[in-house]
């Protein structure tokens, strides 16, 4: 380009210093954005893979009361595992400062040869000395002691060891305990022997071959292989082939931020084609002078094209470093909630090819339009004064209907209407922001709204898990026996597989058998009922066994074997919500205990306590397992209601959060298009503020009709903003509901995301228009009026 | 003329459809313009003088006719086309100077040259800086307009329109916004560019100013009033010489026809536009005798238009070739004459020269 011409667009920036640095902000938004989002997945990407690789992700996980170590030649051999290792994983519980966390205690004969689910060294010793322990190194805050300090193991053989903490490992096999709230630590098998544990293994890992159906067959066979040795398997675990345990969460914050892109770049190209059409409309004459002095149509469209590159490019130096920080900052931030260490940072080609695509093209293809209306207007429409043609009155309609209105209101809103395309498009700014504002708060509604029902699932206050099956009877005497407990019942839990009718096997799931009728037990149903006396064979399976058995649904008759004993036929009546994590399935106590040849046998109770609060609830919990353990039950676990219901809103929080931070964020990109947008309104108006201060109009007069054309711009889009926030929220929460949970989020429209983004809406039009306006009232009228 | 044939247009007529109906600008417009002219085209507001100003620079395109510069059909060349070309030959100087207020003085002048691709960046420069000193504007070459006085602005937009050397300049207005020593030296620099082989044609309702260039085309009710009409009456004004062009009827005569009988009612007011005819007074004893030869821009029949009475001669055309004139009814002219003294007085005059009341 040749440089008067260039020195004509740098000269045209200059002089609208403000809508130069608002577009250039609002396309450095929208790319950033779009940078962000790939930039966060790919190093969140690079980080599950060396995760992968650093954690030698089980393509199964079997757990029975107990595996005997001579079985494991015999596992090897089963088609399709390539390698196999036992690990023994035993409840226990940790109490300090009055507060009892569930501790998973895993006992590795040798530190040194773990192959499957591994863990690494972060800390202090390796391997633990006798009688020490390892913790993970996310747990070691809940934990509440350093590395060298003591703490004090509830274990289920009623003892209560002290045990020095020696140091810390990284698992990425198991939730940080900042998500699951569950410690976990690791001893030598040793030691847990020394512990008063001398049981055998009781967790089998499977390293296999191939995809999900190859791991689920290599798991039924070793299933097989267990039960013909006396072994009951009571869960298998079949995930995805190396899918991380958190993919789910992050699955959802990569959609969220891919939505928040995509509405960022749209607001962006909203705001150039306005401003590329108003520079346009604003050098009507300049663009006529240029064709009378030469310049062609192609010339002329090259002048506001380049305009639209240099915001773009100035848009890209802005965006490119900002995205690399923010991208790492959420990586980071992110993968230390889920106990990852990001990957080496280095924003991928790919990456910068994204954004620079989108910074370039992004404004070039918005500023097309404007450039061609350039190209095609002729001299004599762009300055020659024929005297005849009148300009049709387009606000003839309104004024008619607005007669009785100040006339400071019907110019805001005549003026409003004049640019049709320009009003459209500041509309769709705030329709668009608006409702994925209003969407991403219901969201967040909707999450809560959700969790508050699942609360309701539980109609029991202490939940414990049993590390083997114990006559229910004398579980639910025991109980009963504490102060502070008023109702208690015992839960048998059975694994059962579902023979699928291609012949293939299912992974184990946890069958739950609870008496029917059951106030303690109130799932949400999705779909179907729930179950019935008289029902027989039936059950409820949660949506998490969906993942597997594709397209199962009330009325389907499935044939499940229980405690790998021969399979039945049984009826799924309903489909419940997940509440828990992982594929459950509810049947009739008596008649899975009957399935199960294991009558009267549980090995889970649940209680109701006399106080419901947190603190309540966790005193009696404690008291009732330590009944429980000097009865001698081995109590795997402990949890409250309250405990739980924390823990699911403080996991919830972090995504509310993030929700929230978006909906901040659109709340800026769609203030970034509406202020650009106004002042450009009010610079074309200027000629028109001259003459209302000519014919006497006080400055708050002239104040008056600007910023009412922002409030009715404002107005509009809020209105139209409202029904479509209804889809947009319904979309996500589906989504993210289906991602968290495996099903739709409850839907709770956000009245009050709405009633904010209007408070947004008017701020941002108020302070967009008030600015400028204030600037309008500062001219002279002999300034304003002065031919150009 | 000098020179050849620059400007050519050829029935030219354009109409506007506007939401009150149609209108007709231009009516069947025919003229000629030729090289080294300074053209002054005036006619009060609305007569058309600028809509036949953009169909010579291509700003606008007749309905129907015919428009040649340079010999170029500019009617015929498509919008891509014409603004090149009305780069390279066409210099234009607005009256509201219109230059680009973000970029300088300097900038502005080689603005036409980078869209023409003349002279190479280096030679674009040294170029402008050299019309902007004949202008005087040297030292403000790296102003921006806004630094500079509304004179100076003009001046720099001269400057501007010379920029690709066209042969022909076309300002409309170009002193309407200022005053009268920047509008002398204007005008001074005009004449100077023409005697320097430029063309130059100036819109101007200001008949001061007209009377400066070497012609001047009068522009009324969207016609071009003819040259001979306009020496004829002029001592009209703008709006007198609309009124009489608007009721103007050209006639032709053959070699010896009668166009007025001496003894007859006087009806219509004569202009010759073509040939010469003869003034001829009956004798007592019979037969005619010439007693005076007119021709192309003169009058005749204004004596019984003016004294009353029937016509004191006859005029016939001259025996060697057809006359054309172009007669005007007598209501007209006596309203003409009621409306305008300085044109009763000239004609009162030339009247009391030919035949004492």
């Amino acid at each position: 380009m040749a440089s008067a011409r260039l020195r004509k667009i740098a000269g045209d920036l200059r002089a609208s210093r403000t809508r130069t640095v608002l577009v250039t902000l609002s396309i450095a938004t929208g790319v950033a954005a779009v940078g962000i989002v790939a930039g966060a997945r790919s190093l969140m990407l690079r980080t599950l893979d060396a995760s992968r690789a650093q954690g030698a992700f089980p393509s199964a996980t079997l757990l029975a009361d107990s595996i005997p170590s001579r079985l494991l030649p015999a596992v090897r051999r089963v088609p399709g595992v390539d390698d196999a290792e036992l690990r023994r994983a035993v409840g226990t519980r940790v109490v300090e400062r009055g507060v009892s966390h569930d501790l998973t205690l895993f006992a590795v004969s040798d530190f040194d040869r773990v192959r499957i689910a591994r863990f690494q060294h972060a800390a202090g010793a390796w391997p633990p000395p006798p009688g020490t322990m390892l913790v993970e190194r996310s747990s070691l805050g809940t934990l509440g002691v350093a590395v060298g300090g003591s703490v004090r193991l509830g274990m289920p053989s009623d003892g209560q060891p002290s045990v020095r903490v020696a140091g810390t490992v990284h698992d990425v096999n198991v939730p940080s305990t900042r998500v699951s709230d569950v410690l976990y630590g690791y001893v030598t098998s040793e030691t847990l022997r020394r512990l008063g544990d001398r049981n055998e293994a009781n967790q089998l890992y499977l390293k296999v071959a191939g995809n999900r159906r190859a791991a689920e067959r290599a798991a039924a066979g070793v299933r097989n292989l267990l039960t013909e040795h006396g072994v009951v398997v009571t869960q298998t675990i079949v995930p995805e082939t190396g899918r991380f345990w958190a993919a789910d969460p992050v699955d959802s914050m990569v959609l969220l931020l891919s939505v928040m892109a995509v509405v960022c770049l749209f607001v962006s190209a909203f705001l150039v084609v306005n401003v590329s059409s108003a520079l346009v409309t604003q050098q009507r004459r300049q663009i006529g002078v240029m064709k009378a002095i030469g310049a062609s149509g192609r010339g002329t469209a090259g002048l506001y094209l380049a305009t639209a590159s240099i915001f773009g490019f100035a848009a890209l130096v802005i965006a490119i470093p900002l995205a690399a920080l923010l991208a790492l900052v959420l990586v980071e931030n992110s993968a230390g909630v889920i106990n990852l260490d990001p990957a080496s940072f280095s924003f991928p080609p790919d990456v910068l090819l994204i954004q620079i695509g989108a910074g370039l093209a992004l404004p070039l293809l918005a500023a097309l339009g404007p450039a061609v209306v350039a190209s095609r207007m002729t001299v004599r429409e762009a300055i020659a004064d024929l005297g005849c043609g009148v300009e049709v009155s387009s606000g003839g309609f309104l004024a008619k209907r607005t007669a009785r209105l100040p006339v400071a209101v019907r110019l805001a809103v005549t003026n409003t209407l004049r640019r049709r395309w320009r009003l459209v498009l500041t509309t769709a700014t705030l329709v668009l922001g608006g409702a994925v504002f209003v969407g991403v708060l219901s969201v967040r509604s909707s999450m809560q709204r959700t969790l508050d029902e699942a609360a309701t699932y539980r109609g029991y206050d202490v939940d414990v898990t049993l590390d083997r099956a114990y006559p229910r009877g004398a579980l639910e005497r025991a109980a009963k026996g504490v102060r502070g407990i008023t109702r208690a019942q015992a839960w048998s839990v059975q694994g059962v597989h579902r023979l699928r009718p291609d012949g293939s096997e299912s992974e184990t799931f946890a069958a739950v058998g609870t008496p029917v009728g059951s106030s303690l037990l109130r799932p949400l149903l999705v779909r179907g009922r729930w179950l019935r006396t008289g029902d027989g064979r039936a059950v409820v399976v949660n949506t998490d066994v969906l993942d597997s058995e594709h397209g199962l649904a009330p009325g389907d008759r499935i044939r499940l074997a229980v405690n790998g004993r021969p399979p039945s036929s049984w009826r799924v009546v309903g489909i419940a919500r997940r509440i828990v994590a992982g594929p459950v399935v509810y049947a009739d106590r008596a008649t899975l205990a009957r399935a199960a040849g294991a009558p009267s046998l549980a090995r889970r109770l649940v209680a109701v306590t006399s106080d419901h609060t947190g603190k309540g609830q966790a005193e009696i919990a404690n008291e009732l397992a330590d009944r429980l353990t000097h009865a001698g039950f081995a109590v795997d676990s402990v949890e409250t209601s309250a405990a739980l219901g924390a823990l699911d809103r403080k996991n919830f929080a972090i995504i509310t959060t993030f929700l929230i931070a978006m909906a901040a964020l659109l709340a800026v990109v769609g203030g970034l298009g509406l202020a650009g947008m106004l002042s450009l309104n009010v610079l074309e108006h200027s000629r028109e503020i001259g003459v209302l201060r000519a014919v006497g109009a006080r400055d708050r007069d002239v104040m008056r009709v600007i910023l009412g054309e922002g409030l009715f711009v404002a107005a509009v889009g809020w209105a139209l903003a409202a029904p479509l926030g209804v889809l947009v929220g319904k979309g996500l929460s589906d989504v993210v509901g289906r991602l968290f949970l495996g099903a739709p989020l409850v839907y709770s429209y956000s009245e009050g995301g709405l009633l904010l983004w209007l408070g947004l809406a008017i701020v941002l039009a108020v302070a967009a228009s008030a600015v400028p306006a204030y600037r309008a009232t500062r001219l002279t009228v002999r300034d304003i009026l002065a031919y150009e | 003329m000098d020179g050849g044939l620059l400007i050519r247009l050829d029935g030219v007529v354009k109409r506007y459809d506007t939401p009150a109906g149609s209108l007709t600008a231009l009516r069947d417009v025919s003229l000629e313009i030729g090289e080294r002219e300074f053209v002054s085209v005036i006619g009060k507001s609305g007569s058309g003088k600028t809509t036949l100003v953009n169909m010579i620079t291509g700003i606008d395109r007749p309905s129907s006719g015919g428009v040649w510069v340079h010999g170029t059909p500019v009617h015929e060349l498509s919008e891509g086309a014409i603004a090149p070309w009305r780069g390279r030959t066409i210099g234009v100087v607005f009256q509201f100077f219109q230059l680009l207020p973000t970029i300088s003085l300097l900038d502005n002048v080689v603005l036409p040259m980078e869209f023409g691709r003349v002279w190479t960046p280096r030679e674009r420069r040294a170029r402008a800086l050299g019309l902007l000193d004949r202008v005087g504007l040297a030292d403000r070459a790296h102003k921006l307009p806004a630094a500079v006085s509304g004179g100076e602005q003009q001046r720099a937009a001269i400057a501007r329109a010379l920029a690709t050397d066209p042969p022909l300049l076309v300002a409309d207005e170009p002193t309407g916004n200022l005053d009268s020593a920047n509008a002398e030296s204007m005008i001074e620099l005009f004449e100077q560019l023409v005697t320097e082989g430029k063309t130059i044609m100036i819109v101007t309702h200001d008949n001061d100013l007209a009377a400066r260039g070497t012609r001047t085309v009068v522009v009324a009710d969207g016609m071009v009033v003819n040259e001979y009409v306009r020496r004829a009456l002029s001592k009209l004004d703008l709006d007198q010489l609309g009124l009489a062009a608007s009721h103007l009827r050209s006639e032709t005569y053959p070699p010896g026809s009668v166009v007025i009988r001496q003894g007859d009612p006087a009806h219509d007011f004569y202009i010759i536009t073509e040939g010469v005819v003869e003034v001829l007074l009956r004798q007592p004893g019979g037969g005619e005798l010439v007693v005076n030869r007119l021709g192309r821009g003169e009058y005749f029949g204004e004596i019984a238009l003016l004294r009353g009475g029937t016509r004191r001669n006859t005029v016939r055309a001259g025996p060697d070739a057809q006359v054309e004139v172009m007669a005007l009814d007598r209501e007209t002219f006596d309203r003409l004459m009621r409306e305008s003294e300085p044109a009763r007085r000239e004609l009162r005059r030339v009247a009391e020269a030919r035949v004492p009341a």
